[in-house]
């Protein structure tokens, strides 16, 4: 039986100082790994070297790669990954929660896959990034026994681009950790106050979110911004700057006038508070391996307008506003929808609705996808 | 209930919607769609409901089907499939496979999947070609294609524009800078003579020498003109090197002004006027999959001379055409994408071989060149006619039905 295994997990993303993204999805996992009765004996390697327990909770506590870095700052050397599996005695199995190695090492391997943006949409993309996910990616996909995908979305690309068996793929759907403490503070903040009414849209500014849709259809319907302030949380990243974007969209006004705002990077718990006093999300992203923006959205019980590609209806469901992220006339429809909806203070069934869908998904279910699928494999 | 169409054509940076204020009529969104694939889309259009999908692939889920209002009755049909990162997943996907003799061999790059042109062909769930050659070749990669040939011959037209302003040069003189002259001025100077006329685009420069000195030997040049039209690539867009691309193919060669070349992107009338005066079309080329100018001329009572290899082995022969003998050994070339033991096919016509046919075609009485004309527009008619089209349509949806 499990036993006898011994799980080498990958967390390389910790390495991060500021955890988010990918990052967040491997705190969470190893938190449960650290916290979880397993069948495995379980240990812990960084870029393919074993790193002991306890720093790895250092991590976890502090929420930071801080510890790690110090740890390869060291001058001890590590030892590989594989050395420590040729040298235990029982079967040896692994789990990459990011890249992994192009050959394998032991008995039984699997890998967790977040999207294979820089295939389906490389226009999105620098070259260098390209360059880095596909060398070798081949290799890697079929050197697993099994791999772990975010979404059906991103299992249809695995089949499609590597024909990789669907019998040797299992969805764990991510969770979402929303900071309650931080909603009951921003509550108290506001107090009985009334916010001037925004929309706010979530992501890196770069090609693939698409805030171009949203902008032609603000350059298009000026009277909103008579209404409403739309807020763009998220740093430049690569493409047109916001500035830029804004100029080509002729609406520098708004820019001027406060009803378009920029705000850059934000923490956490800043954007848990700029998404919980929000009219709605709006997401018109083009491509997604999951969209935790918008589960974040669906927690709070924000009503969503959102692109209808690849994995967001996956996560959003039945309650979402959709459009068509190539049409600013999709569009137009989906904000009339949610417009109409709070004019006739009709939006309570929804943002319900919403927030018991996001409870279907959790961390705590994604791990048990994971775990119990590896206990299978291995027994 | 009818099928619907979703055409896409969108590749790298074409997929960010930009949202441009323009008109969006399918034509104009389609301007970077290869003239054998708008030959597809008129097709469609003439005979089922047609729109576009700037990217199909993002359309993975029952609610993306109903917010695009992609129903299961869609198929989406590419042109592009090497560079179509996705298909429509879901819905029946259709790639147009019209480029598979020369592409592959530069599509393949070690390790990226989304290059690997016959990758994408095996995840459609049906290839049309338009040649039983492309059939053939497809098919010895393993993969099941239809013939299934646009309607190249109902899209003739007739209206002509002028060619009065569309300049042309003699051969010869230095670097093939000579005499300037309009089309239209050099076919009035020219009034009585036979006028063979040629199109040629970039990738059959290597064809531009034999031609022109198989011409120039032959008796045609005495009293005969070769008039030919160069484009520098598929979306009919010139370059300024034109002038020394053909220079450097025709450099050193004799002077003749029955020679005249231009190298003007043409509309649709003035390709119509360009054929209407001219009393020959000649095709020299040493591989196509469809040869869309070729099927056009015929249509038009043409007389032609052509090689009958390749996708010109569906309709040519020595009743319609004079058909220009070719060396049949292919060219090594290697095709990396189809394995490094593969070759693409190239049968390259010879100087002398040309030269027979241009004296051939001079011997030929009017009747005689009318009634070659009159059977080489009727065969293509029919094999390139919208009933064709339309009936191999049915038996495709049938197909999948």
């Amino acid at each position: 039986m499990t036993g006898n295994w011994l799980l080498i997990v990958d967390v390389t993303p910790l390495w991060e100082l500021h955890f988010s993204g990918i990052s967040n999805v491997v705190y969470e996992l190893t938190r449960r790994l650290r916290s979880e009765i397993s069948t495995f004996e379980i240990h812990f390697s960084v870029f393919q070297k074993m790193v002991e327990t306890d720093v790895v909770d250092r991590c976890i506590l502090e929420r930071s790669g801080r510890a790690l870095r110090e740890l390869f700052n060291d001058a001890s050397p590590l030892i590989s990954a594989s050395e420590f599996g040729r040298n235990r005695a029982g079967q040896v199995a692994a789990l990459y929660l990011h890249t992994r190695p192009e050959t394998r090492s032991f008995d039984f391997e699997a890998q967790l896959y977040y999207d294979f943006s820089f295939l389906s949409v490389p226009e999105s993309l620098s070259e260098e990034i390209i360059k880095y996910h596909l060398d070798g990616v081949s290799s890697q996909v079929h050197c697993n026994d099994i791999i772990f995908t975010i979404s059906q979305s991103t299992s249809n690309d695995l089949w499609f681009y590597f024909d990789y068996p669907a019998n040797k793929t299992e969805i764990a759907l991510l969770g979402c950790q929303v900071s309650t403490q931080e909603c009951v503070s921003f509550s108290r903040r506001v107090g009985e106050r009334s916010i001037e009414p925004y929309f706010i849209c979530i992501g890196t500014i770069e090609p693939r979110k698409n805030i171009r849709l949203i902008l032609a259809w603000l350059a298009e319907n000026p009277w909103v911004l008579g209404e409403f302030r739309f807020l763009f949380v998220g740093q430049n990243g690569w493409g047109e700057s916001f500035d830029e974007l804004i100029a080509e969209a002729d609406l520098e006004f708004a820019v001027r006038a406060g009803r378009i705002v920029h705000t850059g990077y934000v923490t956490e718990a800043q954007k848990t508070a700029l998404l919980l006093g929000a009219q709605g999300l709006i997401y018109a992203s083009l491509f997604e391996g999951f969209g935790l923006p918008v589960l974040e959205a669906m927690a709070l019980g924000v009503p969503i307008a959102a692109s209808c590609s690849t994995s967001i209806p996956e996560v959003l469901g039945p309650d979402g506003v959709y459009f068509d992220p190539y049409s600013v006339a999709s569009f137009d429809g989906a904000m009339q929808t949610l417009l109409a909806e709070r004019e006739k203070s009709d939006t309570g069934g929804r943002r319900r609705k919403l927030a018991n869908r996001a409870r279907t998904f959790s961390y705590d279910k994604c791990y048990a996808v994971i775990m119990s699928r590896l206990a299978a494999e291995a027994s | 209930m009818p099928n619907l169409y979703r055409f896409s054509y969108a590749i790298g940076k074409q997929r960010i919607p930009m949202f441009a204020k323009s008109d969006n009529h399918i034509q104009r969104e389609c301007r970077f769609v290869r003239h054998s694939s708008k030959l597809y889309l008129k097709g469609l259009l003439a005979i089922r409901e047609v729109g576009v999908l700037t990217a199909p692939d993002i359309y993975q889920h029952e609610i993306a089907y109903q917010t695009a209002a992609l129903s299961e009755r869609v198929v989406h049909v590419t042109d592009k499939p090497s560079h179509l990162l996705r298909p429509l997943f879901g819905r029946t996907n259709v790639a147009i496979a019209v480029r598979e003799t020369a592409k592959c061999g530069s599509q393949n790059i070690e390790g990226d999947p989304r290059a690997n042109h016959l990758h994408m062909l095996r995840r459609m769930d049906d290839v049309w070609c338009g040649s039983s050659f492309t059939q053939g070749i497809l098919a010895a990669a393993g993969i099941s294609a239809r013939f299934l040939p646009p309607p190249v011959a109902h899209f003739i037209e007739y209206q002509e524009d002028t060619l009065s302003n569309i300049p042309c040069h003699r051969l010869g003189f230095e670097s093939c800078n000579s005499k300037l002259l309009d089309v239209e001025g050099f076919f009035e100077s020219s009034v009585g003579a036979t006028v063979f006329l040629t199109m040629m685009s970039a990738r059959d420069i290597g064809g531009l020498r034999p031609l022109v000195s198989g011409f120039i030997a032959s008796g045609a040049a005495k009293h005969s003109f070769l008039l030919i039209k160069y484009h520098d690539n598929d979306d009919g867009r010139s370059s300024a090197s034109i002038n020394e691309r053909v220079a450097a193919q025709l450099g050193g060669m004799a002077k003749c002004e029955q020679v005249v070349w231009c190298d003007v992107d043409l509309t649709d009338r003035q390709l119509n006027r360009l054929y209407g005066l001219s009393t020959f079309f000649v095709s020299s080329s040493s591989a196509q999959e469809l040869n869309a100018p070729l099927i056009e001329a015929m249509a038009r009572g043409m007389p032609v001379m052509s090689p009958d290899h390749t996708a010109m082995a569906d309709y040519i022969s020595d009743e319609r055409s004079i058909v220009v003998a070719t060396d049949r050994r292919s060219r090594a070339v290697v095709d990396n994408v189809q394995g490094s033991e593969r070759k693409a096919t190239r049968y390259p016509a010879t100087r002398a071989a040309l030269r027979t046919a241009f004296d051939q075609a001079v011997s030929l009485g009017d009747l005689d060149r009318s009634q070659m004309g009159a059977r080489g527009a009727a065969l293509v008619k029919t094999m390139y006619g919208l009933d064709a089209f339309e009936r191999a349509i049915t038996e495709f949806e049938g197909s999948i039905a």
